[in-house]
């Protein structure tokens, strides 16, 4: 048992009856809790933890594991195969369709986290400000956003304009939704009666689109067009995740920032109070009306 | 994709297949690079599938004369369209398509190994050509430059291969080693075997537009000479791809040069 406490994996704070709110997070946490690894999830929410992991990393005794894709490496040799009962055909297929959902929904989530203005502005910027602390709030939310940017760029080089970029993306997003309806069809999960990689894969990406509440978020509707994919989630909620609480940890704060309009006034007049007084005295002061003997 | 293709897509599907189609390609001998060649390939293929005529016309400055910046494109009467997916989605306006018979599932089951081969043998490709140093220096930068006077070809290969870089660090390829890279394409060939499981195409016995896919990127990879040859002996190891490969050949391209 001493051997197993030894599993710790890192991750970003998770909220909104999500686990996480960073998609490769999600993957991390579900895959162990699907494949019931003994555990323990800390999150980075202290300055140790963020100074010295990254997101997801599994550490075994001294050995760090960066990446959804390597822990999952690491745990088979363990024996924590989730994948064990498949056919070769349905690994070829597990590959293919993860690629799919990769290449065709990681770039609208990242658009939608962080490139679209207003999305960024009210809600992701501001969570994860408050989730992470002080000084690492500001370089991964930079990093975030720098990542976003440099995808969306690399994917659409021809295309400055973002609302036609969202469309594009929008479009491919329908393409990828209805091709997972039509796999996933009437069953439970993608192969059988329990869940495998793929549908961690999948899981991780469709979770945030539906359950985080952004300003603008028109994928929520297009998910909404197949309710099979909709059940699905929340299936693999109630099996795997049934006490997350729905409420938001960080929601108060949000709250305080969205009608935080007389706050922000309040501190421009005092900046501006200051500065005026400290003019006039300064002008004053020097054109000699107020002498430095008085003073 | 965009927006432009989707109104050619429309507007095409009223009139027949033009006698004129072209498709400019950069120069096959001395300036093509593997993932360009592949895709060219692939639509190639495509096209022969279909039956339908083109001619090939190789222009130095495709990639730029492209509408979406990448080769091949295809210019049929007043509408030119560009990458495989987008003249698949011309073609079939005008009626004419090879998945007819499949069903949804197929049809699923055919864009998630598309997907599979965009994302993982096009972007190794680009990574052995662009990433690994030995590659670069003897092969890519002598063929990319080859066509830009001296000054030029230094500063394009830079600009160039700097893009390509940013591309592969957003996909997050660039800080894999090589030997990651070789794993991963050798996953996808061993799930693309499985999927074939000994049958003649990837469904049954008709070709579509995933078995013109694979044929372009395997059979350029088998064919092209480069300083490290682990791609070609990667792909080696699947004696059912190479059949598919080598039969897809005999069926389209070997005809044409008889007549």
């Amino acid at each position: 048992m001493s051997v197993q406490e030894k599993f710790q994996l890192y991750v970003y704070d998770g909220d909104y009856s999500l686990p996480s709110l960073d998609v490769e997070c999600i993957k991390s946490i579900l895959y162990t809790v699907v494949a019931d690894v003994p555990v323990q999830v800390r999150i980075l929410n202290n300055v140790k933890h963020c100074a010295f992991y990254s997101a997801p990393t599994f550490v075994h005794k001294n050995l760090l594991f960066k990446s959804f894709s390597e822990t999952v490496l690491y745990l088979r040799t363990l024996n924590y195969n989730i994948d064990s009962n498949l056919s070769p055909k349905q690994c070829s297929e597990t590959l293919a369709v993860s690629n799919l959902v990769q290449s065709k929904l990681k770039p609208v989530i990242e658009f939608v986290y962080w490139v679209d203005q207003r999305n960024c502005d009210e809600f992701t910027n501001v969570w994860f400000m408050k989730a992470l602390p002080l000084p690492f709030n500001f370089i991964h939310t930079g990093k975030f956003k720098q990542k976003a940017r440099d995808l969306i760029e690399t994917l659409y080089p021809t295309e400055t304009n973002l609302d036609l970029i969202k469309e594009y993306l929008n479009r491919t997003a329908t393409d990828c939704l209805s091709i997972l309806s039509t796999r996933l069809g009437a069953s439970d999960y993608f192969f059988g009666l329990t869940p495998t990689t793929l549908d961690i894969v999948v899981y991780a990406h469709l979770a945030p689109l539906i359950k985080l509440p952004f300003p603008s978020n028109e994928i929520n509707n297009i998910i909404s067009m197949w309710p099979n994919l909709a059940t699905f989630i929340k299936r693999i909620d109630a099996a795997y995740f049934p006490d997350l609480p729905k409420h938001s940890k960080y929601l108060k704060e949000r709250e305080r920032t969205t009608t935080s309009d007389d706050d922000v006034s309040y501190i421009a007049i005092l900046i501006l109070t200051v500065s005026a007084t400290s003019l006039v005295l300064g002008f004053a002061f020097s054109r000699g009306i107020i002498s430095s003997k008085v003073l | 994709m965009p927006l432009i293709d989707k109104i050619s897509v429309e507007l095409g599907a009223q009139e027949p297949w033009p006698k004129d189609v072209k498709l400019y390609q950069p120069y096959e001998v001395e300036q093509i690079l593997l993932p360009d060649n592949a895709n060219c390939l692939a639509v190639q293929a495509f096209l022969k599938m279909c039956h339908l005529d083109f001619q090939v016309e190789p222009r130095p400055n495709a990639e730029a004369m492209s509408p979406t910046l990448k080769v091949p494109f295809i210019k049929a009467g007043r509408f030119v369209t560009a990458e495989l997916e987008g003249i698949v989605q011309f073609v079939n306006g005008k009626g004419i398509s090879l998945t007819d018979k499949l069903d949804n599932e197929q049809k699923a089951d055919m864009r998630a190994y598309m997907s599979l081969i965009h994302s993982v043998i096009e972007v190794a490709e680009l990574y052995i050509c662009w990433v690994d140093k030995e590659t670069y220096n003897e092969v890519t930068s002598i063929r990319n430059g080859s066509i830009y006077p001296w000054p030029l070809n230094y500063i394009q290969n830079f600009a160039k291969r700097n893009q390509v870089i940013k591309k592969l660090k957003a996909l997050e390829w660039y800080n894999k080693s090589i030997e990651e890279v070789f794993q991963e394409v050798e996953n996808c060939c061993e799930a693309l075997s499985i999927r074939l499981d000994g049958k003649n195409y990837f469904f049954e016995d008709n070709p579509t537009e995933l078995d013109a896919l694979v044929f372009g990127h395997l059979f350029t990879i088998l064919t092209t000479p480069l300083p490290k040859s682990d791609l070609a002996n990667i792909v080696r190891q699947h004696p059912q791809l190479i059949n598919l490969v080598q039969r897809i050949e005999k069926e389209y391209f070997k005809k044409e040069t008889r007549h």
